[in-house]
């Protein structure tokens, strides 16, 4: 009955915080607030955005609120941002400047990188090639970034077509890793 | 009475690769995004250019529907009445043949940059319309040469321009199966 | 980071699929195109 008195008296200091005294406990059962929430890419603690300029409109968001950089008829900015452009033009080099940006949102310096930065697909046949380069450009290809710093990235296509006819298309993925520095 | 042991402590609490409590930071990061790229024709695509149609289409070979836009002045697109080419010794004006746009995100600064033979007897004029009344007098403000060092004309976006050429053969010696010009550049920069 | 720009070769080997064979396919001076861009926009 004593030891019965000493774990009722033990579960009411529980409900306010640590138990203190001999230290020894049967059992203790706290409930406490653990709150996580997922947030948009934008405001992560590895904040992955568009970049505010223009050509931030390159990226679009997925239905889960991820960044995704996309040069193709399906992008949500086109009316709206991009005047219309459904890809890259054919036989042509081009380059969109500041499309996307990383920024460290947490609370300790990051060394991030980006992988791949080079993208390339080919149609197979023999010389010509039809190829589709696709380079992410940032200023350096792996950096610390402390709370508060960002990197911009660009993105540059060359695309070659030997009969002047879009054939060759990339859909693929970029790994963006953040580790403690 | 023994109850679910509940472990309180820092570092305990990670749940996937978010925060971390105490410290407050996360150790680390690691999320795939798509990367999604398409070659567009050159109708659809960001810098659009595509044959203006009306009674010049016939010297569109391409006119960049499904494709790269194309002009052949030469005997491999003979006209229906048995033209083959430009003429010698003339002042040939070949009205709103094609269509510049600016289909992506930022003004661009548009110009051509000509290779051939004799590119430099090919001018290309953009006017702001269809029909213009004089397509080849920059005076008029709504006239500008686009091809030829410091020429270039400014589209924002989903602005256009339409695109006439003028060829000046008089005295300078071409003649028949004479090359004037082989492939332009179309360059637009931000 | 270096103080050189760097070469198409360089973002292949910052990728982690390295295809050797894919890259020979692109011509010289479009290699060399691409190395004026990437230049520019790293001086930016």
């Amino acid at each position: 009955m004593e030891r019965r008195k000493f774990v009722l008296s033990l579960g009411a200091l529980a409900g306010g915080g640590a138990a203190v005294g001999t230290g020894a406990f049967s059992s203790v059962g706290a409930s406490r607030d653990v709150t996580i929430d997922v947030a948009g890419d934008a405001s992560a603690y590895l904040g992955i955005k568009p970049h505010s300029g223009p050509n931030g409109q390159y990226a679009d968001t997925t239905s889960s609120d991820a960044l995704a950089l996309d040069f193709s008829g399906s992008n949500s900015n086109i009316g709206n941002g991009i005047a219309g452009g459904e890809g890259v033009n054919a036989n042509a080099l081009t380059t969109f400047a500041n499309v996307f940006t990383v920024e460290n949102q947490g609370t300790q310096d990051i060394d991030l990188e980006v992988t791949p930065l080079a993208f390339i697909e080919t149609d197979g046949a023999p010389f010509p090639t039809s190829l589709l380069l696709v380079l992410i450009v940032p200023a350096a290809f792996s950096i610390t970034l402390s709370p508060g710093q960002s990197q911009d990235y660009h993105v540059v296509a060359l695309s070659l077509e030997s009969d002047g006819e879009p054939d060759v298309s990339l859909q693929d993925e970029m790994r963006i890793t953040a580790e403690e520095a | 009475m023994q109850r679910r042991k509940f472990m309180i402590g820092v570092g305990s609490l990670a749940a996937g690769s978010a925060a971390a409590m105490g410290t407050g930071a996360f150790t680390s990061v690691t999320a795939s995004r798509d990367v999604d790229v398409e070659v567009a024709s050159d109708a659809s695509a960001y810098l659009r250019l595509e044959g203006a149609g009306g009674p010049n289409a016939p010297y569109v070979t391409d006119d960049g529907s499904s494709g790269t836009l194309g002009i052949t002045l030469d005997p491999s697109n003979s006209t229906a009445a048995g033209g083959e080419g430009v003429n010698p010794d003339a002042l040939t004006r070949i009205d709103d043949l094609f269509v510049i746009e600016n289909q992506g995100t930022q003004s661009v600064d548009v110009s051509i940059a000509k290779s051939g033979d004799n590119s430099g007897l090919v001018c290309f004029f953009a006017n702001d319309a269809q029909g213009a009344s004089d397509p080849y007098d920059e005076s008029n403000g709504s006239t500008a040469r686009i091809d030829g060092s410091g020429n270039d004309v400014t589209l924002s976006p989903g602005e256009s321009v339409y695109v006439s050429l003028q060829i000046d053969t008089r005295g300078e010696g071409v003649g028949d199966g004479d090359e004037l010009l082989d492939t332009v550049v179309v360059e637009a920069v931000a | 980071m270096s103080s050189e720009s760097p070469t198409v070769d360089d973002y292949f080997e910052a990728s982690d699929e390295y295809d050797h064979d894919d890259k020979s396919e692109i011509p010289a001076e479009k290699l060399a195109e691409l190395e004026a861009e990437i230049s520019a926009l790293q001086s930016d």
